[in-house]
This record gives structure tokens, sequence and C-alpha cells, in this order.
């Protein structure tokens, strides 16, 4: 386009000229507008003062489905939902010059509702009256279907966002919950650890101390805040502790083993308990339990036993004396039937002394106080003098009886308490000799095999009935057939002899049938 | 001049026993009841040989038996103790205190005893 007003012109041109000239610029433009109008893609209005449709363009009645000379004239708001927001559009774009994306509804010719952005701007002469506005729409009902389908998944989100918060605040209310309920588990442990009567020590997997309770800080006289964290060795500073510490250093689980804290006069016994899981060892748990008061009875008992055993000896010696004297024809001869009467007197004053003997050993085993004084003896010799009395008792009731002496000359030395093992021996012949028929056999056997020496009672009596042979060396037991055979007895002389043998480090052990016989045999070992 | 021979013991009955049956085979018998009277009696008058128990009121056998060892006099006098218990623990220690030979209450015979003294000191008119 070239306008000729645009540039000077030719002042030799006739005033016709000019004007021929200016019409043909202005329809120049005229036709460039329209052109442009025509070619604008966005529906594009102009609007009088009187807001009434001036011109539009194609792209206006494609989307209006209103033609040019339908619209002309016609008033702007007729065409939109909401008159009032038209009005207020062309009197701000009159206000302010333009204004840009104001939202409206379209309505089309077909009557569709299209949501749209307005952008608007006033006209103003050189004088600056107001000549008319200018209105470009932008269909936005993509866009507004966008912004609602946003909305909408806005919407949703955050309905999820809210269920999920619920979710995790229910979860953390669950936590917390779980995590009150565990410090409760744990202090209620923790209570009990503490307020325990006994002792509890706990070690970690790497052996260190995770706690101490109250009772075992008075027990064994420690701090728990001085061992906390330190390793079970650490303990060895302490020499009262010796011993305790020996005994719960072991890899095994040990249960009540005793140790002393004389500082403090207890007795208490020591256990330990490995706590697995998955095969792993976790923790180990230490108890330390408290037996002096146990320890006391205990004593005590045996005291009492011994002063009271000891204090019936002496009537009964007395009785044994007067018997003898008696017998003896000291206070005068005695009739048969007076001999009889005292004889049998005599015997069961024996077996009361015997009883009372058995007592007192006993008392004395559990006391601690059967105090063993080993010598180097010749087995066979000890042997032989406790054979001479009870060789003589078998004969007595006619009983045959017979010593197995060892027939290589190999040493039979050993170091033993010579008292205390005649007396096993003396239980265990004293028992055959007691148990076998007359005319049955009694034999004492003593043989050497590698570095020990066997010794063995065997006799042709009553026997041991399979039932009750586990019971054979408890205290005070007897067999019923031994009842029977003997009202009386103590059931104290194999629990006295096990003892004695186990003290001497050797080993017992029998076989019995009933009504055939009874072998019982031990070892001990030989010196040199 | 008879043998003389002390006996100390605080069971009567058992003390009576003793001295008849010493008495018959002629010993002169005396006796004390616990260790302080026969200490007394021992300063007056020393026997040939003491028998005598080991618990006794106011002075045991034992007391009694150092303080003879400690005396120049009766430490040559021949002892044998009668014990109660037998217990080699006891037995040990009156060895240790120079007894000669030791009775087990209840296991000692009116023989027994007889022997033992004759042991010791022969019979009572030797």
């Amino acid at each position: 386009m070239n306008l000729y007003f645009a540039g000077n012109m030719d002042k030799k041109m006739s005033v016709e000229n000019k004007l021929e000239r200016l019409q043909e610029d202005l329809n120049d433009v005229t036709s460039y507008l329209n052109d442009f109008l025509a070619f604008l893609p966005s529906p594009f209005c102009t609007v009088t003062p009187s807001a009434v449709i001036g011109n539009l363009n194609k792209a206006f009645e494609r989307f209006s489905g209103f033609n040019l000379s339908e619209a002309l004239g016609e008033r702007l708001d007729s065409f939109f939902e909401a008159k009032k927001d038209i009005a207020d559009l062309l009197k701000d774009a009159e206000d302010r010059y333009f204004i840009r994306n104001r939202e409206a509804v379209f309505i089309t010719k077909k009557g569709e509702r299209i949501p749209v952005s307005l952008s608007c701007g006033a006209k103003r002469n050189e004088r600056g009256e107001l000549m008319g506005f200018f209105l470009t729409m932008t269909d936005i009902s993509e866009l507004k279907k966008l912004q609602k389908e946003t909305e909408k998944k806005i919407k949703e989100r955050t309905k999820d966002l809210k269920e999920s918060r619920r979710a995790l605040l229910n979860i953390l209310e669950d936590t917390e919950l779980a995590r009150r309920r565990s410090e409760t588990e744990r202090n209620k442990a923790e209570t009990i650890f503490r307020n325990f009567v006994d002792g509890l020590l706990i070690l970690n997997q790497q052996q260190n101390f995770e706690l101490i309770n109250p009772a075992a800080e008075n027990y064994l006289n420690v701090k728990e805040k001085d061992y906390l964290g330190k390793k079970l060795s650490s303990l060895k500073e302490r020499k009262d502790l010796r011993k305790f510490l020996k005994i719960i250093s072991s890899d095994k689980e040990i249960f009540r083993q005793e140790f002393a804290i004389p500082e403090k006069e207890l007795t208490l016994e020591a256990s330990t308990r490995f706590v697995y899981l998955n095969k792993e060892q976790l923790v180990t748990l230490i108890i330390v339990h408290d037996i002096t008061r146990e320890k006391m009875v205990e004593r005590l008992k045996s005291q009492f036993v011994s002063v009271a055993a000891h204090q019936l000896r002496t009537p009964l010696s007395i009785i044994k004396w007067s018997l003898s004297m008696l017998l003896e024809g000291d206070v005068g001869l005695l009739t048969n039937a007076q001999k009889d009467m005292v004889t049998k007197a005599s015997e069961t004053n024996e077996r009361m002394i015997r009883l009372i003997n058995d007592l007192l050993n006993v008392a004395r085993i559990e006391e601690g106080r059967f105090v063993y004084h080993p010598k180097t003896v010749d087995l066979i010799e000890l042997l032989e003098d406790v054979a001479e009395p009870a060789k003589t008792m078998a004969y007595s009731k006619g009983i045959k009886f017979e010593f197995k002496k060892p027939k290589d000359d190999k040493s039979k030395i050993v170091k033993v308490d010579i008292e205390k093992i005649s007396l096993a021996v003396k239980n265990l012949l004293d028992n055959a000799i007691h148990y076998t028929e007359p005319k049955g056999k009694v034999t004492l056997i003593a043989e050497r095999k590698k570095d020990r020496v066997f010794v063995s009672v065997k006799d042709s009596g009553i026997g041991i009935p399979k039932d009750q042979q586990d019971r054979v060396f408890s205290k005070f037991f007897r067999a019923d057939n031994a009842v029977r055979t003997d009202t009386e007895g103590t059931g104290l002389g194999l629990f006295i002899t096990k003892n004695i043998i186990e003290a001497h480090k050797g080993e017992i052990s029998f076989t019995s049938q009933e009504g055939k016989g009874t072998m019982f045999t031990f070892s001990l070992p030989v010196i040199g | 001049m008879a043998k003389k021979i002390l006996i100390v013991e605080d069971e009567e009955l058992l003390l009576d026993f003793l001295k008849r049956k010493l008495t018959e085979l002629d010993y002169r018998v005396s006796v004390a009841t616990n260790g302080l009277e026969a200490l007394k009696s021992l300063q007056s008058n020393v026997p040939d040989l003491v028998l005598l128990d080991i618990v006794m009121p106011k002075m045991g056998g034992f007391e009694l038996l150092e303080k003879m060892k400690s005396d120049s006099t009766l430490k040559e006098v021949p002892t044998i103790i009668i014990s109660n218990s037998g217990q080699p623990v006891e037995i040990e220690k009156a060895k240790k205190l120079g007894v000669r030979d030791w009775l087990i209450k209840t296991e000692f015979d009116p023989q027994e005893v007889v022997d033992k003294v004759v042991k010791q000191i022969g019979r009572a008119s030797e």
C-alpha cells in the first residue's frame, strides 16, 4: 500500500488531484483494513459509543453464527449472558483506555453459550471524544474446560491428600500408641527389674554391662553407674568379687553356684542364662540369689543333729557299759533267761549307737565338716583290717566269707583317709552279711586295672528290686525287701559310703538281681 | 603300794562304773568331775595314770592336758582320754598333747579299759 499522504506530496498538484489522491489513499487504507480484519483470526468488532455493533470481521461471523447484516446495529450486550459485564467493560475501557482479558459468556446464534475472554479498547479522536470501542474475543471454552478439569483434579487431589493425611495421622496415632505401649512395657519390665528381690545384671553381646539392678548393687557392693557400659572383665579390680567373676565368666550357662561376700556376711548363688534371637546370643542375664538364710538354717540343722547325737552318746555308752558288766557277771551271776534278755538289750543298744554314729556322719557330710585326712596306704592292708571283723560276723551267721586278693604284685598304694574308707567298706560288708541268708556267701574282691584299684563286695543275698535301684544311695532309703528282712536299719550306710568314695574322687556302682544277689564296686586311683 | 589312778569324768554313772571296775582290780582310784577339780587333786596327789573325759564343765580335758604339759611333774604322768565322738581330729589333738591312748565312749567295754590301763602302767600291785 503506497500511501500518498505518508510522504511529501507534490506542491504542483492541483487541489482536485490532491483530493483524488487522498480518496485513493483512503480507499487503500479502508481496503487494507478490511483485508486485515478479514484475515484476523480472532473475532473482532467495533462498537459505537452507544454500545451498538458497528462492524465485525469474518471470524466474528463464524464464531457467533451471525452474519454482518444480522449483527450490525444490534446492541453489544445482547450477544452476552451478563449484560452488566458488558456495560462495566465498556465503561472501564472508556476510563482506562484498554481492558484486557475480561471474562464473559457469549451466546451464539445457535444458542450455544461459549465462555470468552474479551479485550476492549476505547477509540478517541484528536479532541479526546469517544469514537467507539474495539473488541476482540478469544474462545476460552477449551481453557475453561481445562480449568474445570484442573479444578476437578485439584479437588480430587486435595481429597486424596486429605485422605492420605488422615491415614498418615492415623498411622502416627497408632505409632504413638504402640510407642507408648512399648514404653509402658519397658517401664513395667524396668520396674520389675529394679524392684526384683534377686540381683539382676545384664550383659550385652559385647559383654558390656547394660543393667545392674539395685538388689545386685546391694549384694555385690557395686554401683550401676560405675560399671554401665564397661566390660564384665572390669570387675577384676574388685578382689572381693573374684569368685563371682570366675563363676560367671564361663561360656556355659551356670546354675546356682555358691559364692560368699564375707564383708557383708552374705552367701549368694549365681546363675546365668543366655538369651538368644535367631541363634545369635544377644544378652547374658546374671541372677544373684541370696541363700544366707538357707545356709544358716542348714547349718543350724546340722549343728542340732550334731549336738543331739553327741548328747545321746553318753547315755548310750553308759547303757553299753552296764549291760557289759551284767553279762560278765560283775554284778552277780545271771540266769540263762536273764542273760538272753540282756544280750538282746545289748544288741539293740549297739544298733542305737550305730544309728547315732551314722546320723552324725551324715550331718557332718552335709555341713562340710566331714574332714578327710588322706594318708598313703596299701589298700589291700586296709581291706584286710576291715575284713577281719566282717569275717567273724559272717561266720557267726553261717555265711561263707572270702577275701579275693589280687594275684599280681603291682602296687596298690592309694592316698586315702583310712578311717573313712574303712567305714565305707565296712558299710558294704555289713549290708552284704546282713541281707544274706545263712549258707550264703559274701566275697570281698580287690584287683588292679590300669591305674585304678577296683574293690567289690559281692553277696548271694536278697538283692535290690529293679524299680528301687535308682534310690539306693539316697538318704534314709531302704528297699521294701530289705525292710521285710530286717525292720531295723538306718538307710544311711550307702549314702555315707557313696559320699566317702566320691570325696576320694572314686566312683561307686552296683549290679543286683532280686533274690539272687548284689555286687557293689568302687574304684580308687593308685598312687605310684 | 598299789598304783593310783585319777578318773576325770563329769558323767556320774560312767564315773561310777570305771571306779568300780578299776577298784575291783585293786587300783587306788580317786575321782574328779571336771578339769578344775582334777587340777586341784593332781597338785596334792600325783597319780600313776589319769583317765580323762574331754567334754566337761568348768575346765575340759584339753585344757587340763595343756596345764599338765606345762607342769614339770605332771607332764610325765601317762594319760588316757575318753572321747565321746572318736573323731580323728580329736584324737590327733590329744596325741599332740601327749596322751598315750584313747577310749571311745560308745565303743569301749570294760575289758578294753582294763587292757589299756594295764598296757600303760601294768597291774595294780606290780
